[in-house]
């Protein structure tokens, strides 16, 4: 069951990068969160402001598309930033480094999330992000009850 | 005698080298073809394939060079960044290797050695300004010496070649979008539409690709593919991309007073890149070197050249983690 727990129009990155933070401060550590949304529509920016709030320099944040996943330290937390984006048939192997990353207390992100039913299944927080127009983004933050 | 190796993403190479830096075989398997099938590089079947071709590809190389494993001194391994997986299987061969026949292992990063790619076979010309531009880069370097880097700069959100592959998906040019589009692009008008060069006119070396990639698709959203032909569209994105590779790297080059530029790593294959640095460097008077193209791409005698660099001057790393971080340096 989801619940909808805010939503932002946001119209520069510097505001969805508030988002994230902004959802940064319920994350207490072994949180999947999945976003949602077609190239473009904010969610590495997101991202960036998720870490900006657990202590990572959001300089150091930037698409994991190639790497597939990268690991930040925050303060207290570890961040997962994963990007299924060029995994067109998914990968069994990495939904299991997702959920232990988690297990072990980490906040996971993971970009491009429809590839997996499984993580999307697993995860506390959904986010799913529309572009109305090149200068509009809404971000819908859900909660989702196992 | 050195061997290298390097299993960082989709490539798996190696390449032996005579003590003194002579290159005797250098041999490359690609697995973009098995990769093609699921659009984009599935790193599970990337670590699968090098365990599967490591072994032979590595005797291969041996064989090419008429040596065999006791005369080899060296293994120079690539340790980082890449795909976890795949730089945990080229590792772990090398440290195996080196334990049974007691050879040196030599941590080589993969940046620095895209940074040396044009010199393999000669001397390294230092001082220059390094231009690492690939699928999973995109980091300008000062280069004094060996060993001795400073980051200028490097991409805020997406590498130059990760905006070819989305830029790619979007007008649906399959993978690997970037030489596809290179090719595409020359039968285009590069000024046909006018795509922004992001932070081309900010005061440091940092690059973004992300928002340029946003207005490709809201180009497509708007009805351009039927106002324009796809290489006209293809044509004007690859220009914004190398307008900003190219004054950036340029002002890096004017800014640190060295008049010597490197360009290295898979982008560095765009033929336009190579047409518009050259024009504006030989204006200014600027010598641009460029590997030739299989040393662009990934390959192992890059990472055993930067070994015997590092040997030359004694400083090896002393540390050696596998991380599939994509900047460092």
């Amino acid at each position: 069951m989801l619940t909808p727990l805010f939503t932002v129009v946001s119209h520069s990155p510097a505001e969805t990068e508030k988002a994230g933070e902004h959802l940064a401060d319920k994350l207490r550590g072994g949180e999947i969160l999945s976003l949602l949304g077609e190239l473009g529509s904010g969610k590495t920016t997101f991202v960036k402001g998720l870490a900006r709030a657990l202590g990572v320099n959001p300089r150091e944040v930037v698409s994991p598309s190639f790497v597939i996943y990268s690991v930040y330290k925050g303060a207290h937390l570890e961040l997962y930033h994963v990007d299924l984006y060029r995994l067109e048939k998914m990968d069994h192997q990495l939904e299991l480094e997702v959920f232990e990353a988690a297990h072990n207390g980490a906040v996971v992100a993971v970009e491009w999330a429809e590839r997996s039913p499984d993580i999307i299944n697993l995860s506390k927080y959904i986010i799913k992000f529309e572009a109305p127009s090149e200068d509009k983004r809404i971000v819908k933050v859900e909660e989702q009850q196992p | 005698m050195l061997l290298a190796i390097e299993t960082s993403c989709d490539e798996t190479a190696a390449a032996v080298f005579t003590n003194n830096g002579k290159l005797l075989s250098d041999i490359v398997m690609s697995q973009d073809h098995l990769h093609a099938r699921y659009g984009g590089i599935v790193p599970e079947v990337a670590s699968r394939r090098h365990i599967e071709v490591l072994p032979a590809v590595v005797k291969e190389a041996l064989h090419k060079a008429r040596a065999d494993m006791s005369a080899v001194e060296a293994i120079a391994v690539t340790v980082e960044p890449g795909l976890m997986g795949a730089l945990l299987v080229g590792t772990s061969f090398a440290s195996g290797m080196a334990r049974v026949t007691g050879a040196r292992l030599i941590p080589v990063n993969h940046l620095e050695g895209h940074l040396h790619a044009p010199f393999v076979g000669s001397e390294p010309l230092y001082p220059f300004v390094g231009l690492v531009v690939s699928g999973g880069h995109t980091s300008l370097y000062l280069v004094r010496d060996t060993g001795e880097y400073t980051l200028l700069g490097s991409t805020r959100d997406d590498a130059a070649g990760e905006a070819f592959d989305k830029v790619g998906r979007i007008l649906g040019i399959s993978y690997p979008a970037g030489p596809r589009i290179d090719r595409i692009a020359k039968e285009g008008r590069h000024d046909a539409l006018s795509f922004p060069r992001p932070m081309l006119n900010e005061d440091s070396f940092d690059f973004s690709f992300s928002g340029l990639k946003t207005a490709v698709l809201y180009a497509v959203k708007n009805g351009a593919l039927s106002t324009h032909s796809l290489a006209d569209i293809a044509a004007s994105f690859q220009e914004a991309v190398v307008d900003v590779l190219v004054q950036k790297t340029l002002k890096a080059s004017e800014q640190t007073g060295v008049d010597r530029i490197v360009i290295s790593g898979g982008v560095a294959a765009n033929s336009r890149l190579r047409e518009k640095i050259q024009q504006e460097a030989t204006s200014r008077g600027i010598e641009i070197v460029i590997p030739p193209l299989r040393l662009c791409t990934d390959n192992a005698a890059m990472i055993g050249y930067t070994a015997i660099l590092r040997l030359r001057t004694g400083r090896i790393p002393s540390e050696f983690s596998v991380s599939p971080r994509s900047t460092f340096l």
